[in-house]
């Protein structure tokens, strides 16, 4: 096996044709047979579906008739994404023979744009209830330190990710999903802006929060993906009619002059975050300011108001959508997703509606915060991974998280990785800008990503495979 | 909430619990209202959850 590649890398390595999609397939695959016994990141590997599209985009590349920088590149699903003809379960035990007719808009989109198609990817229960031991498939391990969490809800895409298994990958994030294990794993991930790519076909949790995204290994490698997704959508009641900008045309103009926001008291105080986490932020938001970004510290709303406003409404929206099954199937069920979930039957109508009137105060707050910024930064975790069995099921009830301010307001975030802590495992920061400027975002985390060296590692496991046949 | 309380809304809703999940469920209850009570303040009538309609969009 060769050493894993960016997308970007190997989109140049194909278009010169001196890399052979079937062959960057045969080496994921080879990779998924060496490490997924350790790490559970596939719920299902396509491996014929994967070689026919190979071979497909391997042929069109030969005849010059190429469909961009995606062609040939192996990419998995989170397994509550609808795949025509593919079993998709959301991790359930309620949906284990489920098999849909059709594909979700952004399974089609990145078929369009000639993906591979590797497999279908784990997940937390229905996009909430993990990581759960209780399912009919086990939770996910983290290819840095399989001991540890790789946290959810797109733990499969995040590991899949970091150790190489595929280039690149489908999320969702209703609370911080993509974004959570993007940090815990090490990779980029994107929840764009609200109604930017369309959620049509993928299982919902909570209608009012939930987000689509690209997660891999590199910035420059979601904004790739992110091009292939976004785009209106009749289909997505919720779907924007925005322009879509070239996301790469700005990438590498740089940070000089551009203003960006901390906001250090969700993590110092808040919050506390290890002081690995807090000192890699420091030195990223140096390595801004040198790069000529002019840097001033924002003050919102506590963390845990934003927190308590998403939670509740996730909570009181993901009831409503489960409560047919949760009345008559209770059990079926895994404990993490039953319970927590059985909580939302206790929020009344003037609960959930409080919450929608302090979102509302909360988005003019951020909207007002950043009407002079370009985007602002942030932690996007508390520290490296914890042990995956020290995830305690109430603990997103006890403590907030880092995530969904940006769920609450819907504006993109994206986590990037910025070094490695004391265990060997990832830390990062989360970037977010204003709504529909996810190429800011972009340009700022792959300004970061160049100026550093994190993306020149990859887990023990994954450079043990190198040379392996 | 006390718990019966808790009892009667469960019951109401009819999720089929068993007494070892109400149990379960009812400890994280004090989560809950802690987190109402931080959505829960005095605020202008005029203070409403706008629904905006944005031109073109399709509904």
């Amino acid at each position: 096996m060769n050493a894993p590649l960016s997308i970007a890398a190997a989109a140049k390595a194909i278009a010169a044709k001196t890399l052979s999609p079937v062959e960057l397939t045969q080496d994921c695959l080879a990779r998924v047979r060496a490490l997924d016994p350790a790490l559970h990141s596939f719920l299902l590997v396509t491996e014929d579906r994967a070689m026919a599209d190979a071979r497909a985009a391997e042929a069109r590349v030969m005849k010059g008739a190429s469909l961009g920088k995606l062609d040939g590149i192996p990419i998995g699903h989170k397994d509550i994404y609808k795949t025509a003809g593919i079993r998709t379960t959301a991790h359930s035990r309620l949906l284990e023979t489920n098999v849909p007719e059709a594909d979700a808009t952004s399974v089609k989109l990145l078929a369009e744009a000639g993906t591979v198609m590797m497999g279908k990817l784990a997940t937390h229960e229905f996009a909430f209830g993990g990581p759960s031991h209780d399912l009919p498939w086990p939770a996910v391990r983290n290819p840095w330190n399989t001991e540890h969490f790789t946290a959810g809800s797109s733990s499969g895409t995040g590991a899949a990710v970091a150790a190489g298994l595929i280039m690149g990958g489908t999320g969702s994030d209703t609370g911080g999903s993509i974004r959570g294990p993007a940090a815990l794993c090490g990779i980029a991930g994107i929840k764009p802006t609200y109604g930017l790519i369309s959620r049509a076909g993928i299982l919902p949790l909570a209608y009012t929060l939930d987000h689509a995204g690209p997660m891999a290994w590199t910035v420059e490698d979601c904004a790739i993906m992110l091009q292939a997704m976004a785009g209106p959508d009749a289909a997505d009641p919720a779907g924007a009619n925005q322009p879509i900008p070239d996301y790469t045309a700005t990438l590498n103009k740089g940070v000089k002059g551009l203003r960006i926001g901390v906001i250090r008291h969700f993590y110092e105080t808040d919050l506390r975050a290890s002081p690995a986490t807090i000192a890699a932020i420091d030195d990223a938001v140096d390595v801004l300011q040198g790069l000529g970004a002019i840097i001033t510290d924002v003050t919102l709303s506590p963390l845990m108001e934003y927190h308590a406003c998403g939670f509740l409404i996730m909570i009181a929206e993901a009831y409503t959508l489960h409560e047919p099954w949760l009345t008559t199937r209770f059990y079926e069920y895994g404990e993490m997703f039953r319970d927590r979930v059985a909580l939302g039957s206790l929020i009344s109508a003037q609960d959930y509606v409080q919450a929608l009137r302090r979102r509302r105060e909360l988005c003019r707050e951020m909207a007002v915060a950043m009407a002079d910024l370009d985007v602002v930064i942030t932690a996007s975790a508390p520290g490296e991974a914890p042990l995956i069995t020290q995830v305690p099921k109430w603990g997103m009830f006890e403590m907030p998280n880092f995530t969904i301010p940006f769920n609450v307001t819907g504006i993109p975030a994206m986590s990037v990785c910025t070094g490695y802590g004391a265990g060997g495992l990832p830390l990062s920061m989360q970037v977010a800008g204003k709504p529909f400027d996810e190429a800011m975002v972009f340009r700022v985390g792959h300004a970061y990503e160049q100026a550093t060296q994190w993306r020149d590692r990859r887990p023990a496991m994954t450079l043990q495979t190198e040379g392996v046949a | 909430m006390t718990r019966a309380e808790f009892d009667a809304a469960i019951a109401r809703k009819k999720l089929p619990l068993t007494a070892e999940s109400k149990d379960e469920i009812f400890g994280a209850v004090d989560k809950l209202e802690a987190m109402i009570a931080l959505v829960t303040k005095p605020r202008p009538r005029e203070d409403e959850p706008a629904l905006i309609f944005v031109p073109g969009s399709p509904v």
